[in-house]
């Protein structure tokens, strides 16, 4: 029997790194009253993303976090959905 | 006297009387007076649907009320909210430091308040009345096109 071939060198999957789009639009501001700005960084579920998927920056991803869970409090945002939207 | 600059956002409920908010907002400015700070505006933000019910509630009417106060006066605010029971969500967020009342620039927080409203996403209830307004539209004109297609 022929002796398996060894594994192929793992494939780079992303060819260009993520930009945070804070980071780049600096006039985009983070605030708990604008949900449909927040709705790009919640899961249909209603999760927060996490930073390695969306390319938020870690400063940016903490006022994120915040933000989102205020406009949580004022259920302007799920806590979570069952069912997707 | 140092003073730091408030938004608190209430929600009451919908089937509440109409001037509830006026009743609390009315309390809320004695009080405000009594220590020292000033009222920027209340801002009535309309009914809007919530992400998930409250008090059996699918429903709120939402309201702004930004002030610049001192902190003592937080306590007092969140006491006359928590009373009323027709109030069933409030949430208090801190806009700046510590600062001189003279130091903040009134009328430019009043404007600033005023463009905050965000925009409402449609619900069924809007879908309802936009397609009857448009059904109505659409009649409308039909009434408009007869006498002038016979005019022509």
């Amino acid at each position: 029997m022929k002796p398996e071939q060894p594994a192929a060198p793992r494939q780079r999957r992303f060819g260009r790194r993520k930009v945070c789009p804070f980071c780049a639009d600096r006039t985009l501001y983070i605030d708990y009253k604008t949900p449909s700005m927040l709705k790009r960084f919640i899961s249909e579920r209603g999760k927060i993303v996490p930073r390695r998927i969306s390319g938020v920056c870690a400063q940016h991803q903490r006022s994120l976090c915040l933000e989102i869970k205020r406009a949580r409090i004022m259920a302007f945002m799920p806590y979570s959905s069952a069912t997707a939207d | 006297m140092l003073v730091r600059m408030y938004e608190t956002l209430f929600i009451t409920r919908v089937d509440a009387e109409a001037d509830v908010a006026e009743k609390i907002h009315q309390r809320l400015l004695r009080a405000l007076e009594q220590t020292g700070g000033v009222e920027i505006k209340l801002v009535d933000w309309g009914k809007r649907k919530l992400a998930y019910e409250i008090a059996k509630q699918k429903k709120g009417n939402y309201w702004y009320f930004g002030y610049i106060a001192d902190p003592q006066f937080i306590k007092e605010a969140e006491r006359q909210l928590r009373i009323s029971s027709d109030i069933v969500r409030y949430q208090t967020v801190c806009l700046s430091k510590l600062k001189q009342l003279k130091d903040f620039d009134l009328d430019a927080e009043r404007k600033r308040v005023e463009g905050l409203t965000p925009e409402r996403e449609e619900d069924e209830e809007d879908q309802y009345l936009r397609r009857a307004d448009e059904r109505r539209g659409r009649r409308d004109d039909d009434e408009d096109d007869g006498p002038e297609e016979e005019a022509a």
